[in-house]
């Protein structure tokens, strides 16, 4: 149970944060749509590593080296974290593009021209922002589309929230050792609080090679 | 998003027990101090 608490805890700690800068980020999302999009995200992340379950009991029977198995499951808690924050930053970018729609109608308005023959409207490329920053003999952004600029802060709040994300994650993961189990050590629920994952993972991997 | 919350909850749930006991059977097989069945102690 301590891989699903694992999550748990960490969507616990770190869901206030995220809730409260897309709250300032006017972002439309209700507390629930808001929890909702998480837990899909975490649950895409679980999926994934129970698709990894029988790569680790593969490597159960046919190694022998304790700091292997820790390397092989963070590896695999790192690919499937980020394969769950990917999905959920489409999510999250598939509301705010839709919500900026929502919210700027204006700016569909300037990409569009009033025929004044037929009182139609129609679309010009050329008064793109785009299109007028080439016209005008400047380099056109890469990457950046002509709704960048509004929705851009939820974005950043969503990928400074993926840091702490990861960095409570990996921190809680710390303190709910052992999940693999010690070879040479008694059975033990958790073990005593001391350093910190970073350092452990440095450590393991110094053992790992020696 | 009609996805209920329940269901992301439980699924997840499940799933990470799935993986937990995978993660867990390491230290069960490699265990020293096991009673029972037993492969090559780990280094």
């Amino acid at each position: 149970m301590k891989v699903p608490l694992l999550f748990l805890l960490t969507l616990v700690v770190t869901f206030p944060p995220l809730y409260v800068f897309s709250a300032l980020a006017r972002s439309r999302l209700r507390f629930l749509d808001t929890l909702r999009l998480l837990l899909v995200g975490v649950t895409v992340n679980v999926a994934l590593l129970a698709s990894f379950g029988p790569v680790t009991g593969f490597f159960t029977l046919s190694t022998e080296s304790y700091p292997f198995m820790i390397v092989l499951n963070v590896l695999f808690f790192v690919v499937s974290g980020t394969a769950g924050l990917v999905f959920m930053y489409k999510a999250v970018a598939a509301v705010f593009d839709v919500e900026d729609e929502k919210a700027f109608p204006v700016e569909a308005d300037v990409t569009t021209n009033s025929d004044p023959t037929t009182g139609e409207e129609t679309e010009d490329p050329k008064d793109k922002p785009e299109s007028a920053s080439v016209e005008k003999g400047e380099a056109p952004a890469e990457g950046k589309s002509e709704k960048s600029a509004p929705e851009s802060p939820a974005k950043l709040i969503f990928c400074v929230w993926t840091i702490i994300y990861g960095v409570v994650g990996a921190q809680m993961g710390w303190i709910l050792r052992p999940f693999i189990g010690a070879p040479t050590k008694e059975f033990e629920w958790f073990r005593d609080r001391q350093s910190h994952f970073f350092e452990a993972f440095v450590k393991t991997l110094k053992d790992l090679f020696q | 998003m009609d996805i209920d919350i329940r269901t992301l909850v439980l699924s997840g749930l499940l799933l990470g027990v799935v993986y937990g006991v995978f993660m867990g059977l390491f230290g069960v097989l490699r265990s020293e101090n096991a009673s029972f069945v037993q492969l090559s102690p780990a280094r």
